[in-house]
């Protein structure tokens, strides 16, 4: 007996150690990894592969991110691209600002609200698309017009683009929110699923969510972001797709940055030439939807390539409605404080010239 | 407890308060030296700013937030102590009900009230009675294990002086377990009550369009990192606030219990 | 005054535990007289407690019987009130409200049994603590709460299962003189637990000396020290010769459990 407590007095130190050094061991080797992630191509050699975090969801607009994994065309550029998910935009943009990825794409709402709240860790260096007529208001049983909705609850992810969409469509339609409708956050992979249960009466969706909410008896399509005034102005949808890159990463090594980006670009050429092709490649694998659905709505998809930029990337291209976009989230949702100069987050220097 | 320094009541406020100042002194200089970036961490200028922002004028929309989260807590809080408290004593009560409910117990405890969000969604829909679902979920077996403690923990001999003095089965759990218990009953349902605003922050994460936990995540879309600490200082104050208030009540229900001391 | 009050036959009592059967008290007879005050003094684990709480009704021989007043004990019998080592006061209720709970228990209206409950509290030197709570109170303070609360629920018999032992000599000696003036006021039945010889002495009518386990009677003295037991009493030759005969007795009786131990 006694010697056993003996035994156990002289384990609790020996555990303690033994835990100790582990945490010290693993918060060494998370170190050793970031350290690996960033900034490692100068000192060394080509040959070996530079590691890049891409972060995204099942959206389109990653599709050329997914392609450039699978065909291979990051890797001949020099990188080992790790891709990982995160549903929403500002959770990507803040997994960037945290220097723990590098490479996004993400909707331009969240990007502007990030800029506007004096996030300053990332740059925006393009718009790989603009893909309007992807979104809408969808409304459940009973709801066939915007006067139904009066009384109403709309569900949808709030500060996402659809939340844009949606409140301009109801202010156009002399409804307004928390008075006329009340509106309800919910996850994006909620959305059709709260709407069929007739938790909410409407709902505000992206796709594959739209096309499937479109399919079910009784639901009718209210408006889409082609109806709205951002749509009729500028011809785009409401947050179009940015680039984005971490500040810290591409600072240290513009030309690896461009690099990285050439090699993007070269993915966006082979999604706009062979949609079918990219559906095959990255169905089930990436993006879980029906082959079908998915091939139909890349065909549809406007991608915009390396040459592109140069004319988007302007005051007569995306600029103009991102500033139209920024008075809506200042004055109509109060989502920002002031409205950002988001041109000095655009670094033009990385983005490929491109040729056509 | 003889041997350690004892302060006035006014002194500890007076040390607590250097404390705070201290804290959100070096917090705002440290932000305004550039020593940490604003947009990750706002000074607490601008977190009172944004807090005077959201709590007056048009967009007056934290008192509400607090009054919404506040309703959910206590009612999720207070089903399950409706039906915890009772199933925890017939638990303490008798080791057949113990060995039955245990297992099942032992299975739903450990559960993080996130967990439950999906199914609730598909059972509740996302109102009110959903919101309630998930506090009651995450406190209730909690209020299980402290009250089936507290019980077992009175003192046998009370029992025993109580039956020798001619209590019946149902006296003695109604003279000597319950009251007896319930100073550990009561500690536990504090623990839980906190428990109960961690559940709620979960609740409000999707479905829900007015409250503290909706708040704090809408304010995250949008990368207001002032408004989310608004949220959190105010969760951090109306716990406080409700911790003083079940101080009060247990004050009037223990009137024993602080007197113990001046032995 | 010989009216057999409890009638202990041929007790005996074995529990099995997982180290097997141990036999606590075995083949265990005494008489007890209405009036009479009985202590009992034995080596430590000699089964004491357990005669009491047979005694009480808690526990059933699983040999003999034990009667009171002609009734076999069969469950918790209140006609015997116990006095705890630890007080075992509620320490929610006032002093009044732990005097006056067993008539509580019996549905006695509150004014009635608050009524007595000042009068037992009064007895015992208690007055002005009546809504004191137990944890306000001294150890011997807490003790006559607990005498008070058992003489409030009228019982035949006070089972006293070493209450003086937590308490400093001081106290002690006040308490003791306290229950032989009530036990004389009242007239009530007394069986005193005690490992103290000088207690049993100063108390009883009659000392029962209890074997080691299993516990049996070993021997009986008649004590008649002349009342009242005061310091005079106590050095008295009459005194110290019982005192060592008891003393032989018990001293004997602790060796073997020693040894059987060992």
């Amino acid at each position: 007996m006694r010697y056993l407590t003996g035994l156990f007095k002289t384990i609790k130190p020996v555990t303690t150690l033994i835990a100790l050094s582990l945490l010290i061991f693993t918060y060494g080797c998370s170190d050793y990894t970031t350290a690996d992630k960033t900034g490692s191509s100068k000192t060394e050699p080509q040959a070996e592969l530079t590691k890049v975090i891409a972060v995204g969801s099942q959206w389109y607009g990653h599709i050329p991110t997914f392609v450039g994994i699978e065909k291979g065309f990051f890797k001949e550029a020099g990188f080992d691209l790790e891709w990982r998910f995160i549903g929403k935009s500002m959770d990507r943009l803040n997994a960037i600002s945290s220097g723990e990825a590098q490479f996004a794409s993400l909707g331009e709402i969240a990007m502007l609200s990030a800029m506007a709240h004096g996030n300053k860790r990332f740059y925006w260096v393009g718009n790989q698309d603009i893909a309007p007529g992807f979104e809408g208001l969808v409304g459940g049983p009973g709801i066939k017009t915007f006067a139904d909705l009066k009384g109403k609850k709309i569900g949808f992810p709030f500060g996402s683009s659809v939340d844009i969409t949606g409140r301009t469509l109801l202010k156009a339609n002399g409804l307004v929110p928390g008075r006329d409708v009340e509106l309800v956050n919910l996850e994006v992979g909620d959305v059709p699923a709260v709407l069929r249960a007739g938790n909410v009466d409407a709902a505000l969706i992206w796709e594959p969510g739209f096309s499937q909410l479109k399919a079910v008896e009784g639901m009718t399509v209210l408006g889409m972001d082609t109806d709205t005034d951002i749509y009729k102005k500028f011809h785009t949808m409401t947050g179009p797709d940015v680039l984005i890159l971490g500040k810290k990463w591409t600072d240290n090594d513009p030309a690896r940055a461009k690099r990285f980006l050439t090699a993007y670009f070269k993915a966006i050429d082979f999604v706009k030439n062979n949609p079918e092709k990219t559906a095959e490649i990255v169905q089930g694998k990436y993006v879980q939807q029906d082959l079908e659905l998915l091939t139909k709505n890349l065909k549809r998809f406007k991608w915009l390539g390396a040459a592109d930029q140069a004319k988007v990337m302007t005051e007569s291209g995306i600029y103009g409605q991102a500033d139209y976009v920024t008075e809506i989230l200042k004055n109509d949702i109060k989502a920002i404080p002031e409205k950002p100069d988001f041109r000095k987050w655009v670094n033009l220097e990385v983005i490929p010239s491109g040729s056509n | 407890m003889k041997n350690k320094k004892n302060f006035e009541l006014w002194q500890v406020a007076v040390i607590g308060s250097v404390g705070l100042i201290v804290f959100l002194t070096v917090w705002e200089g440290a932000v305004r030296s550039g020593l940490i970036d604003a947009f990750f961490l706002p000074p607490p200028s601008a977190v009172l700013k944004r807090m005077i922002q959201l709590s007056t004028g048009t967009d007056a929309v934290l008192l509400r937030d607090i009054r919404v989260s506040a309703v959910r807590v206590l009612v999720g809080f207070a089903l399950s102590a409706l039906v915890g408290v009772p199933a925890g004593l017939l638990m303490g009560i008798s080791p057949t009900m113990r060995a039955f409910f245990n297992p099942v117990i032992s299975i739903i405890r450990p559960l993080p009230a996130l967990s439950w969000i999906p199914l609730s969604m598909l059972w509740l829909g996302i109102g009110e009675e959903q919101k309630y679902a998930i506090v009651f979920m995450g406190c209730f077996a909690s209020v299980l294990v402290y009250t089936t403690d507290a019980t077992m923990r009175v003192d046998p001999l009370l029992s025993l002086a109580a039956r020798n003095l001619g209590a019946k089965r149902l006296q003695v759990i109604r003279h000597v377990i319950l009251p007896g218990a319930l100073p550990n009953i009561l500690s536990g349902l504090k623990v839980v009550l906190a428990i109960a605003w961690t559940c709620v922050i979960s609740a409000e994460m999707v479905g829900a369009n007015v409250g503290l936990g909706f708040r704090i995540w809408t304010a995250k879309e949008w990368s207001d990192t002032g408004q989310v600490l608004v949220g959190m200082i105010s969760i951090s104050i109306t716990v406080l606030l409700l911790d003083i208030l079940f101080r009060l009540v247990e004050r009037a229900l223990l009137p024993w219990q602080k007197h113990g001391v001046h032995r | 005054m010989t009216e057999t009050l409890i009638k202990i036959q041929n007790v005996s009592m074995t529990f099995e535990t997982r180290k097997g059967r141990v036999e606590a008290v075995s083949d265990f007879s005494l008489d007890i007289e209405r009036g009479e005050f009985v202590c009992i003094v034995g080596a430590a684990g000699c089964g004491k407690s357990t005669l009491l709480n047979m005694l009480a009704g808690f526990v059933q021989p699983t040999g003999g019987s034990i009667s009171l007043d002609g009734d076999i004990i069969k469950s918790v019998e209140p006609r015997c009130g116990i006095i705890f080592q630890n007080y075992a006061l509620m320490p929610w209720m006032t002093v009044l409200d732990n005097v006056s709970f067993g008539p509580r228990l019996k549905y006695i209206s509150k004014k009635e049994r608050h009524a007595a409950a000042r009068l037992w509290i009064e007895k015992v030197g208690l007055k002005g603590f009546e809504d004191a709570y137990p944890g306000e109170l001294s150890g011997g303070m807490q003790q006559r709460v607990a005498l008070s609360r058992a003489l409030a629920n009228e019982p035949d018999v006070l089972l006293c299962d070493e209450p003086f032992a937590a308490l400093d000599a001081m106290t002690r000696q006040l308490m003791q003189e306290e229950l032989v003036r009530i036990q004389r006021d009242t007239g009530k039945t007394v069986l005193f637990i005690t490992h103290s010889i000088d207690e049993a002495l100063l108390l009883s009518d009659r000392v029962v000396v209890m074997s080691a386990r299993p516990g049996r009677v070993k021997a009986v003295y008649k004590n008649d020290l002349p009342h009242p037991r005061k310091m005079e009493v106590q050095i008295s030759e009459r005194f110290l010769e019982l005192k060592r005969e008891v003393w032989d007795l018990v001293q004997e009786e602790v060796m073997r459990s020693i040894r059987e131990r060992a």
